[in-house]
């Protein structure tokens, strides 16, 4: 899968998630930029990500998640 | 040396000047032996224990690191762990342990608090412990590398402004500057003394004088009646915020006189439009702490279980969060109310939005209604909290909720002074947290006449309506 491939399920992820249509996602998109993405939605949204990539995350790797660039990162070095 | 007295300032004088007239090279060593003078002068008795735990901190972060990706790393990780929970364990639950046990075998143990009253708990333990777990943690998820110089760990746990009552700092945030080659800038210790004074205004001013009302009330709450209690409980949170808010600022400001920034305490709790913003606004530092190493690792342990996972990992981290105040039923209860709170407000999260938009433009509305509703359930809590036991929080809470039109007992002046001075820290919050006038408080901060006869006049008050004589911090007890 390239990068671009990937933003966009991610896009289509987040969207469904957050329930909002209007997500865009950006390298630099952190959890700020996003209306209701706290760390309670956050695990929801990993637990989607995992169920649609098929891929695992590992804790050590939630604290390197600043932004939506590093997670684009982590999850392409799991694919 | 506690924060509010003489010796305090004399101590922080002295420490000042040695640290500004000596070598850069020799700064961070003034500071550690200032800090473990300040923490032995407290507490000599455990000052030995308190110099193991730092040891201990030291070497199993570096035996953790030298074994990393191995099973020895784990290893060397659980028993770090265990070594430095045990004596916060031993001092904060002994006795309540003993209770317990002696009740469940049927024998009604004589005198617990008698036989165990030499356990008393050394102040601090509970806040530089999580500090030194914290370190482990982060060392283990390879956050950062163990640190190789004895003398920053040891600085990191003892430093005399966070030794006490926090706020609870990283090693992350904390090693980085006290190794950093940077120049202290007169903006710093300027910027340390106002918020010294701030945090000496709120806690002689403020929370000291509402103590006087408070306390005795609660100590005495059979005999007074609901209206009085309703009172005490509504200025309670405000005495709290006041109290560990000011103390919090006091030991910001003295660790920026040496050029440390420290993580801030308190974001205009009272303005929360929820429970869970409202724990992003109230004790910080401990509420980090409790996010990133108990809920987020277990959350994500659990986080199959999507909505069910994230509330039973809200439910444990909160009942933790009580444990850590205390191991007895009240603070239990808060615990577990907390994570309830946070668990119903996972369950209407949609529910709220809907509501938010209802309002639309009457944002205004909703936002008055929301806070007020995260007051009431906070104070709710906090009456629980302070309560010795469940039947003095349950007298408590029917009393209120059954009161009449009855006359509280008053305390006028001291109810006057405190109030009248809490509004201006409140007027304050509102102002900053709406950006109203935010070019009013930019004048302040930047026009060094005003901000002179400001903090002359704020000096003034402490002086002259400054409770004295009072050496009590209610976090000093956790």
């Amino acid at each position: 899968m390239t990068k671009l491939e990937l933003t966009a399920k991610l896009e289509r992820i987040f969207k469904e998630v957050f329930n909002n249509p209007n997500i865009k996602l950006t390298e630099e998109l952190t959890a700020h930029d996003v209306e209701s993405w706290d760390s309670l939605s956050h695990m929801l949204l990993l637990t989607e990500i995992e169920d649609e990539l098929n891929v695992k995350f590992k804790l050590k790797e939630l604290s390197k998640m600043n932004n939506v660039g590093d997670l684009i990162e982590i999850i392409l070095s799991k694919l | 040396m506690v924060f509010t007295s003489i010796n305090y300032f004399i101590f922080l004088a002295f420490v000042f000047v040695i640290y500004h007239l000596i070598n850069h090279e020799y700064k961070s060593y003034v500071l550690l032996f200032s800090s473990l003078f300040y923490y032995a002068n407290f507490n000599l008795l455990f000052f030995p224990i308190f110099l193991i735990i730092g040891l201990a901190t030291y070497f199993f972060a570096i035996a953790q690191s030298k074994k990393n990706g191995t099973k020895k790393e784990h290893r060397f990780f659980r028993i770090g762990v265990f070594f430095l929970i045990t004596p916060l364990l031993f001092f904060k639950y002994t006795k309540e342990i003993a209770v317990i046990f002696f009740d469940f075998i049927g024998l009604s143990y004589l005198e617990p608090q008698t036989s165990f009253s030499w356990i008393i708990l050394p102040v601090g333990v509970s806040f530089y412990t999580f500090m030194a777990i914290g370190y482990l943690i982060d060392v283990k998820n390879e956050d950062i590398k163990a640190n190789k110089n004895l003398s920053t760990v040891l600085l990191f746990l003892s430093f005399f402004p966070l030794v006490l009552s926090g706020p609870i700092e990283r090693a992350k945030n904390i090693f980085s500057q006290i190794e950093s080659k940077n120049q202290i800038k007169y903006d710093d210790i300027t910027d340390g003394a106002r918020t010294i004074l701030w945090g000496f205004f709120l806690k002689m001013v403020i929370a000291d004088r509402l103590a006087i009302y408070i306390d005795p009330v609660f100590v005495n709450y059979s005999n007074h009646n609901g209206s009085t209690l309703a009172i005490a409980a509504i200025l309670y949170p405000f005495q709290i915020y006041t109290d560990l808010g000011g103390y919090s600022l006091i030991a910001i400001g003295s660790a920026k006189l040496f050029g440390i920034d420290v993580i801030q305490n308190f974001n205009r709790p009272f303005f929360a439009t929820s429970m869970s913003d409202f724990w992003r606004r109230w004790h910080m530092s401990l509420i980090t702490w409790l996010t990133d190493y108990i809920y987020t690792p277990i959350s994500f342990q659990l986080r199959a279980k999507k909505q069910l996972g994230i509330m039973m990992a809200l439910l444990l981290t909160f009942l933790i969060s009580g444990l850590w105040h205390g191991a007895t039923l009240p603070f239990i209860f808060w615990g577990i109310l907390h994570g309830i709170y946070l668990c119903i407000e996972v369950l209407t999260s949609n529910f709220r939005k809907k509501m938010i938009r209802l309002f639309g433009s009457n944002k205004w509305v909703y936002l008055i209604i929301a806070q007020l509703i995260v007051f009431i359930l906070f104070t709710i809590s906090q009456i629980v909290a302070r309560s010795e036991n469940i039947d003095m929080a349950q007298i408590i809470l029917s009393k209120i909720l059954t009161m009449s039109l009855e006359t509280p007992f008053l305390d006028y002046t001291n109810l006057i002074l405190g109030i009248l001075f809490l509004s201006i820290v409140l007027i304050k919050d509102f102002v900053l947290e709406y950006k109203f006038g935010f070019t009013q408080l930019i004048l302040i901060r930047n026009n060094k006449l005003i901000s002179s006869i400001f903090y002359s006049l704020l000096f003034y008050i402490i002086i002259m309506f400054g409770v004295t004589g009072s050496e009590r911090f209610i976090y000093f007890q956790f």
